[in-house]
């Protein structure tokens, strides 16, 4: 029971750090990866749960990272000015996180009843990382076959 | 496994590349939603409207040899304009304010104050370029619309006027663009002045002269409400790239002797304005 709370955690101490670090962007970074390395001695499953929560922030972290520097830049500077493709850029981050969000909860909800759930892309590299599997091109890798009889 | 994985990061770039994408040209996310609200029929009958309603309440000067060196200025930068939907008319206000305004449907005006605190009429030119910018990019409608919405605007075009007219043609008269507006009115200048044979370096002497002056006489700055931020422009008119083989055509006319037919405040105005400056030089070349 445990296990599936910590790694429902991951999840939630991320959203938790992301409402209380606004409008800094890194902070929810940094409390994945501080839950990442305490939960580093955990079952591969809770440690699967919380890197996929800390790798599949980086994109939307940056996203939003970019966001603001770009406002701030509108704000203060001269040269710089309030265009369509940053409220483009803008609309696209705030439909990334909402979607984050949305994948977020559901894998809270899975890794709460135990299950796996594998984000695009993230979930992959976090299972591969947690489970040691090699990356490997499938067409070099060597074939083992049985004796043909 | 790692073809699967580009994959996935692929898919990730395409579809957010995508959304990026449809948000910046969908209309709702559209920064200048109102350029073509209001039409250029609607826009010149309230340009009409409130050009009646300034002359109400200032004098317009009308002096031949003023009128001529004007119309010389002014011809200049029309017919540079190239395509455009306006028929401008240009008016000079008896007025000791430093300003010039556009309203709707072409129609700029000049206070006297600005045409005595210019040293020449490439400088003249330089202001009228980026007024005629506002103008062009229809700035002056759409802070119109923004202000006092459609329904007030169209009330006002069909009768209803009241006193909202006022209302209306003073803060057409004492608007203050965003840095936005004044920079792409600023660029549009520059180009104009180019193609008109100026040198877009008369703006930024003149937008200096303004800086340096504020708070050393009694004159008026009101352009310094409504055109902030003058350190940046300057930059930008200094910066401003003419074409290689650019050569700047002067006006030939005596200056002084048209601000001396502005009025007897004009000797008084002139003593407070530096005897030299070295930008006059490039911006008359």
């Amino acid at each position: 029971m445990r296990e599936k709370e910590d790694a429902m955690g991951a999840y939630l101490m991320m959203f938790a750090a992301l409402g209380a670090g606004l409008p800094l962007p890194i902070i929810n970074l940094i409390a994945a990866v501080i839950y990442y390395y305490t939960n580093k001695s955990s079952s591969k499953f809770v440690r699967f749960h919380a890197l996929q929560a800390l790798i599949s922030q980086l994109p939307t972290t940056l996203m939003n990272a970019v966001a603001l520097g770009w406002g701030l830049r509108i704000a203060f500077s001269d040269s710089w000015h309030l265009t369509d493709t940053f409220k483009g850029y803008v609309a696209m981050v705030i439909l990334a996180d909402l979607m984050y969000f949305v994948w977020g909860i559901i894998a809270a909800i899975k890794a709460r009843r135990g299950h796996f759930y594998y984000f695009i892309l993230f979930g992959k590299i976090a299972y591969m990382q947690v489970f040691k599997i090699r990356i490997s091109d499938d067409a070099t890798a060597p074939v083992n076959t049985p004796p043909v009889l | 496994m790692k073809r699967s994985l580009i994959l996935d990061a692929l898919k990730l770039l395409v579809i957010f590349g995508a959304l990026w994408a449809i948000f910046t040209f969908l209309p709702i996310f559209k920064v200048d939603k109102t350029p073509d609200i209001i039409s250029l029929d609607t826009e010149e009958k309230m340009g009409k409207l409130l050009v009646k309603e300034v002359l109400m309440q200032e004098k317009e000067i009308k002096d031949p040899k003023l009128d001529t060196a004007l119309a010389l200025v002014t011809n200049r930068l029309v017919s540079n304009i190239g395509l455009t939907d306006y028929n401008y008319h240009f008016r000079v206000l008896d007025n000791p304010q430093i300003n010039a305004f556009t309203l709707p449907g072409g129609n700029i005006f000049i206070y006297s104050g600005l045409i005595k605190f210019t040293k020449s009429p490439e400088e003249l030119a330089a202001v009228l370029a980026h007024e005629i910018g506002h103008a062009e990019k229809r700035h002056v409608v759409n802070r119109l619309v923004k202000e006092f919405s459609l329904t007030v605007l169209f009330s006002v075009l069909t009768g209803n006027k009241g006193t909202i007219v006022n209302e209306i043609a003073r803060t057409a008269t004492s608007t203050v663009f965003d840095r936005k507006q004044e920079a792409e009115a600023d660029d549009y200048g520059f180009h104009l002045l180019e193609k008109s044979k100026i040198d877009p370096i008369a703006f930024a002497s003149f937008t200096r002269r303004i800086n340096a002056e504020q708070g050393t006489n009694n004159l008026d700055f009101t352009i310094l409400r409504t055109h902030p931020d003058n350190n940046s422009r300057i930059k930008a008119a200094m910066e401003y790239k003419t074409a290689p083989g650019f050569v700047a055509k002067s006006f030939n006319m005596d200056w002084d002797k048209v601000k001396a037919s502005l009025g007897s405040d004009n000797d008084k105005d002139s003593d407070k304005t530096p005897e030299t400056d070295p930008d006059d030089t490039t911006s008359t070349k």
